[in-house]
């Protein structure tokens, strides 16, 4: 290989090493944005605190309008049967009570409650079902209930 | 508890006649029910309950403050002198006034906010052991329309065969009616041209409009992607006008409508 070649090749690697390096960055930033918005999945340790009315307006605000929800059926057929169960009930539901409510699969209702608890509009928490034990249990809420 | 919406593509189809009349002929069969005017752009119901024989409680706040978090559901429902009949009004003023606090609240609140606000009046009428919660909702594909079709188990799509429905009504159930999954879509066909008993004797160039306009919605509802049968067609009545005339008038033709519509709701 010649020199000019070999300084060629420095100069391409260089330029690659570089963009990474911005794109590196611009992942971190977005990271970091979507760790501290409130919008996206609310994942809650500890659970059955009451909200307070100021916290719940901003929960609502920050509910899904209906041509959101008419959207996601269209890209998620089968989710709007889940989000109106969900609906009905004002305390916390394990996908198995949806899973009645809609007379589907539990592992459907999941499914579609989990892709709801990222976009924000219900809310999860994970409990242990025994204090001793490693096993939990998901369970789901709707954002902005009266609790 | 059922939740219905009368829903329509375009307005002045009845939707508000149909809705307030079946609402209280249910009542009078002994049902309990809600009937919430949800039309927050052109609200009439207040109107239309003083024109005829009623008697409300004059308590009870505009359900417009309710969806703007001023109010509890509790307190936006009128009780009636019919028993088992109540009744829910948006407020008539707030789009009249340029500076109307709730209007701004209105505009101002995310329009996911107002929906779950419907949710929650949902759940409180479930609470409350109405038999049937009936919604009369704005005509045509806007966030507050779509919020009553979104929070209904049934709905009633009124049409009136004319010309320039049967386009709308396909854009409708393509954009909408498709995607409301569970939930059960009726159609009504309303003020369908009569022409027994008729003293002078129709251009026959009219009664063929009239019949391609019937047949063009039929059409249109059986090509539908979704089922929506028809539920039942309502002759025109001539002078038929807005007025609770199940209450006021018993032997009037389109009280003898209302009451085949409401036997055949209650055997869905």
């Amino acid at each position: 290989m010649s020199d000019l070649q070999d300084r060629e090749l420095k100069k391409i690697l260089s330029q690659i090493l570089d963009e990474l390096k911005t794109i590196s960055q611009n992942l971190q930033s977005i990271k970091s944005s979507l760790d501290s918005s409130s919008v996206g999945s609310l994942e809650i340790s500890k659970s059955n605190a009451p909200i307070s009315d100021s916290s719940r307006s901003d929960e609502l605000t920050s509910m899904p309008s209906s041509l959101e929800i008419l959207n996601l059926q269209e890209s998620r057929p089968g989710i709007f049967k889940t989000y109106k169960a969900i609906q009905k009930k004002v305390d916390w539901v394990k996908s198995a009570d949806i899973a009645d409510m809609t007379s589907r699969s539990r592992g459907l209702e999941s499914r579609y409650l989990n892709y709801l608890a990222q976009k924000g509009f219900v809310m999860k928490k994970r409990e242990k079902i025994e204090s001793d034990s490693r096993a939990t249990e998901v369970w789901y809420r709707i954002v902005g209930a009266n609790s | 508890m059922e939740t219905i919406t009368f829903h329509s593509y375009r307005g002045g189809v009845g939707k508000t006649v149909l809705s307030v009349n079946t609402a209280v002929q249910l009542a009078l069969l002994g049902k309990k029910v809600c009937l919430v005017d949800f039309d927050l752009r052109a609200p009439s119901h207040q109107s239309l309950f003083i024109s005829s024989t009623f008697s409300m409680s004059p308590t009870a706040k505009s359900f417009t403050g309710f969806l703007v978090g001023d109010h509890e559901p509790q307190s936006v429902i009128n009780s009636t002198d019919k028993e088992n009949f109540y009744c829910v009004f948006s407020d008539i003023e707030i789009f009249q006034q340029k500076e109307s606090k709730v209007r701004t609240k209105l505009t101002q609140h995310g329009e996911g906010r107002i929906l779950a606000k419907l949710f929650e009046f949902v759940r409180y009428c479930n609470t409350q052991k109405f038999d049937f919660l009936i919604f009369d909702c704005m005509p045509g594909v806007t966030y507050r329309s779509l919020d009553a079709l979104i929070v209904s188990d049934k709905i009633m799509v009124v049409t009136r065969p004319v010309k320039s429905e049967i386009s709308g009504l396909r854009l409708v159930i393509s954009e909408c009616y498709s995607k409301l999954e569970g939930a059960e879509i009726f159609s009504i066909m309303n003020q369908v041209e009569n022409i027994k008993d008729l003293v002078h004797p129709p251009n026959p160039l009219d009664v063929n409009f009239a019949k391609v306009n019937v047949l063009g919605i039929t059409k249109c509802l059986e090509e539908s992607s979704v089922p929506i049968p028809l539920l039942h067609s309502f002759p025109r009545v001539p002078f038929v006008t807005e007025r609770i005339y199940v209450l006021d008038e018993k032997n009037h033709p389109f009280t003898v409508e209302i009451e085949t519509f409401c036997n055949k709701l209650l055997q869905k």
